[in-house]
């Protein structure tokens, strides 16, 4: 079974320095693009918060050799589908399309990575502004606890640290934006030695590199791309922060600094997390949801990012129970855990159910090749499904328990959303 | 260095290979069981379809369905609720249960080498579930808990007043979560007696993707679930259409401090496979069932009033529906309701050649990419058995979408959508809501609350 982990992939590196890897996968006539460019919002400046997402916006705009709107028709017409996001740390963009068509996105993808100033207007720029701003609107302003993440960031990381403001910016920054700022950004950030292509699934071995250096390797790189040296100044004591917001039900959100993706202790607080709160069988679902009836819903989780990890447990208090009630009853289980140590079964099925999880998502060759694309951005090795999987199989119950001591016993953003008036 | 190739969009090369996955029919009883071969991964996807949903929860009582399903799996043979959930988590099996206005809906996801274990644990869940009192008492506020929390979410109550509004008068128009007072109303008696009296005899439907044979899989089904395969079906109720609207109306639902305007716009239509469905599907593509259709390049990319805009002709088993949604800064909704009328009017004028060449082309060509995860195959299929359509349905599709001609796509324009006959539904800030409104339409203006009852 462990075979199914072994992706033969081969990794390449281009003249200008894009990273190119190959992952060949037959099961259907389909194929998958995805560019990983190592810019995400910690790279923004102060004033220019949610440009690195703009940006990406202004990316589906067209550039020389392709007119708006036409990078989606043209892959829309060719029966695929794409997209592209943005976080903290990179952003990505990504096509899957028929395979007799992977010229097509090395096509739009190689055009946009080298020529895409030649595209711009203010005019594009000001309609993206307004699209970007409504979509702040659509997902965080309006919906329920929507503004919850942005509290919770900006509260457990000082200004000077660059996971201080939300990916999507502050909406102020955003109406500011100027032409000047797509310009310089893209001449910072948007070079082939900033980036990896993944191209996965169908492809024709023959001619797929052919087709990759006609298409990438006249585009120059830059001489030098700022990085990012940083370090969060851990809390001194406990925020505690309470925001009103048009709800029936409180919910608080606590959350810790923690280490890094694929840190040392990384692993054991993914683990510690589904102990905690991934279903009904975890011990916080178990006491608050199942057995106390105190909480309508919680949830846990370990957010491993490139310069830091933030460990969250959210719950949503049932009508009538305060949220103080429900961080007691937390820091209990989370106590009771720390002080009694965990059974060898619990984390046994926790492993188990690691497991099939990473098989079921090797499905999606879209999902693949971001993987990949992932695990080349953080280890500089693309094929690390089993080094991946290994950091869970080997863990030790100790580990589990000293990382619940070492991180959640220290000072937290305690946030509480709480009904208007 | 001559970059003049790059000025020219590359030609696909050559033709694709795609072979539809094969569906195999088995069954017992009153079980039916449709199979697909695959296996790429050593893994197994099984869906039960039942056919009773929310559309038949008896009046007053709205919510049973799906609170009966939240229950079934709330302890089973001689699992209580959480042993049951850890019998699945050790076999690393993921399993969720979900209800519909149709249907009940369970499905597992597991490794091959444990297939056998998830089909007994889910056997008990369909015909031994516990139903105590205290998991009924615990299920029973989390679901009240959620229908005060729907209330909280615009795009939620949006689409749930939609409904209310265009199927008024049939089982579609009531939420699937039921109401305060309907699911405080229900009792523990009457969760039993569904599950003695109707989910135990309706049709069942079993899906499943792996690459263990039918034969086997059908055994190990009849196994488990024989029990049950001598039950007598029940007989499908008869369903009274919707209702149609005789002239357009404005609905402003007011929610405190929104941000933006949460917009649906539609009318009832015809179910899935009543006709002109294809004709219907590419008419959709042209006008908002892509990034690149008339509806979201207007709103999005052209005004930037909002980050999307769409339209869809949704499909419930018996009656379905078509409608425009978008999420829009408030200050522009009178506008963008004006934008989407304009589209509406306008795609009953025709749609060009171009238009629906790229459209037959995007959803032809796209085809054999839905095929891909095991649980797309499932969905395929699970379609084909909720809206009684053929099993050849998928190895038709593209000679049905080719085949369309721009008269028949015409017509299913002027057929199906109702551009006088409008529920235009608006959830957000009704004061500025309504002042936009009143200076544009002439249509009655009617507030509702957030339960949709007339202010």
């Amino acid at each position: 079974m462990n075979n199914v982990f072994e992706l033969n992939c081969n990794k390449y590196k281009l003249q200008n320095g894009l990273e190119v890897i190959l992952f060949r996968d037959k099961t259907l006539p389909i194929v998958s693009v995805n560019i990983w460019y190592k810019v995400g919002s910690a790279n923004e400046v102060k004033g220019k918060t949610g440009f690195a997402h703009l940006f990406e916006h202004m990316m589906f705009q067209g550039s020389e050799n392709v007119e708006k709107e036409m990078h989606f028709r043209y892959i829309q017409e060719a029966g695929g589908t794409l997209n592209g996001s943005t976080s903290i740390d990179r952003t990505n963009y990504y096509e899957t399309v028929p395979s007799n068509n992977l010229d097509l996105a090395l096509w739009l993808e190689s055009d946009r990575m080298g020529f895409m100033l030649e595209g711009m207007t203010q005019e594009k720029l000001d309609n993206q502004k307004d699209v970007v701003m409504n979509e702040r609107r659509q997902r965080y302003e309006n919906p329920p606890y929507g503004l919850a993440w942005e509290k919770v960031f900006s509260n457990l990381f000082d200004k000077s640290f660059p996971y201080h403001w939300p990916t999507i910016g502050w909406m102020e920054d955003i109406r500011n934006y100027n032409l000047d700022d797509v310009k310089n950004f893209f001449k910072t950030y948007y070079a082939p030695n900033n980036a990896t292509l993944v191209v996965a699934g169908n492809y024709d071995e023959k001619t797929v590199l052919e087709s990759i250096n006609k298409y990438f390797e006249s585009i120059p790189a830059y001489p030098n791309i700022p990085q990012i040296v940083a370090n969060p100044i851990p809390l001194t004591e406990s925020k505690k922060i309470i925001h009103e917001d048009n709800i029936q039900l409180p919910r608080l959100y606590l959350a810790w600094q923690t280490d890094k993706m694929f840190g040392a202790d990384d692993a054991a607080l993914d683990i510690l997390s589904e102990l905690l709160g991934s279903n009904k069988n975890s011990r916080l679902y178990k006491s608050l949801v199942h057995e106390k009836q105190i909480a309508q819903d919680v949830s846990c989780f370990q957010y491993s990012a490139k310069l830091c990890g933030m460990f969250f447990i959210i719950a949503t208090a049932k009508p009538g129970v305060d949220l103080q009630t429900l961080h007691e009853e937390i820091s209990n289980e989370v106590n009771r855990l720390i002080n009694e140590g965990i059974g060898d079964d619990e984390l046994l099925r926790t492993k188990n159910s690691i497991k099939s999880t990473f098989i079921y998502s090797l499905q999606n060759i879209e999902r693949v090749a971001d993987q990949l694309n992932m695990y080349n951005f953080a280890l500089n090795e693309p094929n690390s499904f089993g080094y991946d999987l290994g950091r869970y199989d080997k863990l030790e119950r100790s580990h589990v328990v000293e990382a619940a001591k070492e991180y959640l016993n220290k000072p937290n953003v305690q946030l509480h959303i709480v009904p208007k008036g | 260095m001559n970059n003049d190739f790059r000025k020219y969009k590359p030609e696909a090369i050559g033709k694709i290979d795609f072979r539809l996955p094969t569906i195999e029919t088995a069954g017992f009883g009153n079980v039916s069981i449709y199979h697909a071969k695959k296996n790429n991964l050593p893994i197994c996807q099984l869906e039960v379809i039942i056919e009773c949903g929310s559309k038949e929860d008896p009046d007053a009582q709205e919510g049973l369905t799906h609170l009966a399903a939240m229950m079934i799996d709330e302890g089973a043979g001689e699992y209580s609720s959480l042993q049951l959930s850890e019998e699945f988590e050790k076999l690393g099996t993921i399993f969720s249960i979900s209800s519909d206005k149709d249907i009940i809906h369970l499905s597992i996801l597991s490794l091959e080498e444990y297939i056998e274990r998830s089909v007994e644990l889910l056997s008990l869940v369909l015909l031994k579930p516990r139903l105590e009192s205290d998991d009924f008492n615990r299920e029973k506020q989390k679901l009240l808990a959620k229908i005060l929390q729907s209330k909280d979410n615009p795009s939620n109550i949006a689409s749930t007043l939609f409904d209310k509004i265009v199927y008024d008068g049939s089982g579609y128009s009531t939420p699937v979560i039921g109401k305060s007072d309907s699911v405080e109303s229900i009792s523990l008696a009457e969760i039993q007696s569904f599950h003695k009296n109707v989910l135990l005899n309706k049709k069942w439907s079993v899906i499943s993707i792996g690459s263990i044979p039918v034969l086997e899989i059908t055994k190990m089904l009849e196994r488990y679930l024989k029990d049950n395969a001598e039950n007598s079906l029940a007989e499908p109720e008869l369903f009274s259409t919707v209702n149609d609207i005789e002239n357009s109306f404005i609905y402003v639902v007011d929610h405190e401090g929104a941000a933006q305007t949460e917009i649906m716009i539609g009318h009832g239509g015809t179910k899935r496979n009543s006709g002109e469905y294809y004709a219907k599907h590419l008419l959709n593509s042209i006008l908002g069932g892509q990034f690149t259709s008339r509806i979201n390049l207007n709103l999005r990319e052209d005004k930037g009033y909002t980050y999307g805009a769409g339209s869809s002709f949704n499909y419930n088993k018996e009656a379905g529906a078509f409608y425009v949604t978008t999420s829009v800064q408030s200050e522009v909704t009178g506008n963008a309701v004006k934008e989407i009328l304009y589209e509406l009017k306008k795609i009953k004028e025709g749609v060009t050649e171009e238009e629906l060449d790229f459209a037959k082309s995007s959803l032809v060509k796209r085809f054999p990419s839905q095929f891909e995860t095991y649980s797309q195959v499932a969905n395929n299929i699970s379609n084909l058995v909720i809206h009684n359509l053929e099993l050849e349905y998928y190895n038709d599709y593209i000679r049905n979408i080719s085949g369309c001609s721009i008269d028949e796509v015409n017509r299913a324009g002027m057929n199906h959508i109702h551009d006088s006959k409008l529920a235009i539904l608006c959830v957000g800030n009704s004061t500025i809501i309504k002042e936009q409104l009143t200076a544009l339409f002439d249509y009655e203006i009617i507030d509702l609350d957030k339960e949709g009852n007339k202010i």
